[in-house]
């Protein structure tokens, strides 16, 4: 296949603005600040934090962040566990991201590093880049929650780097301008449940995720991981799933679907085969049946996608939609 | 920028100054669809070569008082996946046979192996042509296990589920016909235009360092276009496709299981998809690499297209008349 920039037809190279100002990128933290070591955290119920991390765009360029990887360091000292004290540290280890800028959380909590970040052969790409002007910062809250051991985690993301000099092509800048009318309204979003999620022993239970007042969930895929110390039942598949719209109680299967077919990890998500839209304050149920049968599962499930903040307040209690619209939107 | 489509559910609202969800899009909810209810998962596969009974997929007729214009709650099949918990995924070792029952359409011309048709989560197995799947029409699946002993498994079909009658479209006219105009598209479209896998004619077990030749034919009902290939093998093997009726080859030697071969999840995707006209037969001769017994499994996956021909060759192939089995069938007279 001939590269982008070959962009005529005869194979020969027309001045292409875009590509020639623009350069790929790397945004990583300041050195000092990675790895992310944590100390472990001294209960279940009470994690270690530590101080915030800031990536900044540097002042003379425009980032375009489309990928996130990151890669645990070290194993860490421990107790003996039923689960491999590793990964025990690295299933709990959780980050929340901030953008500073516009005060948005791009998470309703704490979400596991490892539903987040990527690997480096297969980072984790966000469905609607994040568009950071010069000095603008992302902030990373990170947090061990596992009382195994220490956390060690490196990360960086992806980026498009618009220079000072891109912005004198026409073409350039009405991208830039694009973007950020796009960075007004949508950014990445990820989301999980209201509270912690744990399946008894060959149990059921339900599981529930409120979308944000302020904004329309636009729900493109998921990520899962579980801890058990079980040692019988499906110990390879964990956990079955049934989905239920929110609003509308509509179920997405006919069947519970296992993990290992609805689900995906960050490098390979479970991409839906259609977006499905969520609208805000609204909740929407999952059902997880454990697998495991003589153990509770402890599950982490995350819904990524795009959130569209609607031009409403978030502070209104009752819609101010007229009664047609209303209907349409399905209130009842 | 986008990386998924995102600008299909949301629209830029210039009056506003902002972006509107595109709400009618809220009536099709990503779905996974499995075996009927009262059938257990996961199902029991049963011992070489025992076929295990025919299991049905239904699409269920949901409506809300007649709202749905005759469209029921149609289902859009986008992807397969499957698990087996007893073989473990990765090593699942069965054929599966999958067979529209309402419209006897068959989805291939014989059995095909699990893990070049079945993908995972996180590598689903993509249609490259999305099977429409209505109310009330079923799907037949039957598993073949290969050789071993009896394994579990579940499938899924993973799409999008429409559903025309929502209440929430109710004073939403022009959002519904949006819905309606795009379900009677796919309607029309899937009377044409299926989703197709091709396999040889014969199962394909060769002998310590053997060759031979087999063959895949086309149906004689319409053109098959081939978007790639996957395969699973127990050993390493070499392979070389000659069209029978043109005396084309499709390599100029030999191509091996190392180089050129994917399986459902990590598919090997043709730089163009390859159109084969009906009728036409594939020459497929296999060389085992190994000095033990080879059982191969070879799938294209693309689609069948059932669309009127133009071309004089291709008229004579509108015919319903059954062909003799080893007959090209430009050799069949057009029915008077």
């Amino acid at each position: 296949m001939l590269p982008a920039w070959v962009n005529r037809p005869d194979g020969s190279v027309f001045l292409n603005d875009l590509k020639r100002y623009v350069k790929g990128a790397y945004l990583s933290p300041a050195a000092a600040s990675i790895p992310v070591v944590i100390a472990a955290a001294p209960s279940a119920t009470v994690p270690t934090g530590a101080p915030p991390i800031i990536v900044e765009s540097p002042p003379d360029a425009i980032h375009e962040i489309f990928s996130m990887f990151g890669e645990h360091l070290t194993a860490p000292a421990a107790p003996a566990l039923p689960v491999p004290p590793l990964v025990d540290v690295q299933r709990r280890m959780t980050v929340q991201i901030f953008d500073l800028a516009w005060r948005r959380n791009l998470m309703n909590r704490d979400i596991p590093v490892d539903h987040v970040f990527g690997t480096n052969l297969s980072p984790f790409f966000l469905r609607e880049s994040i568009f950071l002007e010069g000095q603008q910062v992302l902030q990373f809250n990170f947090l061990n929650n596992s009382t195994a051991g220490g956390t060690a985690f490196k990360f960086q993301m992806e980026s498009r780097k618009f220079q000072a000099t891109s912005l004198t092509r026409k073409n350039v800048t009405e991208y830039i301008n694009d973007q950020r009318r796009r960075r007004l309204y949508l950014t990445p979003f990820w989301q999980t449940s209201n509270q912690a999620i744990s399946i008894p022993a060959g149990g059921v239970v339900d599981v529930f995720f409120t979308t944000d007042r302020s904004f329309d969930f636009i729900i493109l895929g998921n990520v899962s991981s579980f801890i058990s110390t079980g040692t019988a039942g499906d110990l390879e598949e964990g956990f079955a799933v049934e989905l239920f719209d929110a609003k509308t109680e509509r179920p997405l299967q006919n069947q519970a679907v296992v993990r290992s077919c609805c689900s995906g990890s960050a490098g390979f998500p479970f991409l839906y085969p259609t977006g499905w839209i969520q609208e805000p304050n609204t909740i929407l149920r999952v059902r997880f049946t454990n697998l495991i049968t003589n153990a509770a599962t402890e599950v982490f499930w995350t819904f990524f996608g795009v959130s569209n903040y609607t031009n409403t307040t978030p502070f209104q209690v009752t819609p101010t939609v007229a009664p047609a619209e209303a209907l349409f939107r399905g209130v009842p | 920028m986008s990386l998924r489509t995102v600008d299909k559910f949301v629209t830029w609202n210039s009056q506003k100054n902002c972006y509107d969800t595109v709400f009618w899009r809220r009536d099709i909810l990503p779905s996974s669809l499995t075996f009927v209810e009262g059938t257990t998962l996961p199902v029991t596969v049963s011992a070489a070569p025992a076929l295990t009974p025919p299991l049905t997929i239904k699409q269920p007729y949901a409506s809300l008082n007649g709202l749905d214009q005759g469209l029921g709650t149609p289902f859009e099949v986008r992807s397969l996946v499957f698990q087996d918990s007893t073989d473990r995924t990765q090593n699942a070792n069965f054929r599966v046979r999958l067979k529209e029952i309402g419209e006897v359409r068959e989805f291939m011309n014989r059995e095909v192996h699990v893990r070049t048709i079945f993908g995972t989560g996180q590598q689903p197995a993509l249609l490259r042509e999305p099977y429409m799947f209505l109310s009330q029409h079923n799907i037949n699946v039957q598993l073949i296990k290969i050789s071993g002993g009896v394994t579990t498994a579940r499938l899924f079909l993973w799409g999008a589920q429409y559903f025309p009658w929502s209440p929430s479209l109710l004073m939403a006219k022009r959002e519904k016909s949006d819905m309606t105009n795009l379900l009677r598209k796919w309607m029309n479209r899937r009377k044409y235009v299926t989703p197709f896998w091709l396999t040889t004619d014969e199962a394909v077990s060769l002998g310590a360092n053997a060759a031979a030749d087999f063959t895949a034919k086309i149906g004689d009902d319409g053109p098959f276009e081939a978007f790639g290939h996957c395969v699973v093998a127990t050993g390493a093997f070499s392979a070389e496709i000659t069209e029978t009726k043109t005396k084309q080859t499709l390599m100029n030697g030999v191509i091996t299981d190392i180089n050129g071969m994917g399986n459902s999840q990590f598919p090997t995707i043709y730089p163009t998809p390859y159109l084969i006209p009906a009728g036409y037969r594939l020459r497929m001769r296999f060389t085992n690499l190994t000095a033990a017994t080879n059982t191969i499994d070879w799938t294209f996956f693309g689609r069948k297209i059932y669309a009127p021909m133009t071309n004089v060759s291709e008229i004579l192939r509108e015919t319903a008349v059954p062909t003799p089995a080893d007959s090209p069938s430009v050799m069949v007279p057009r029915p008077l």
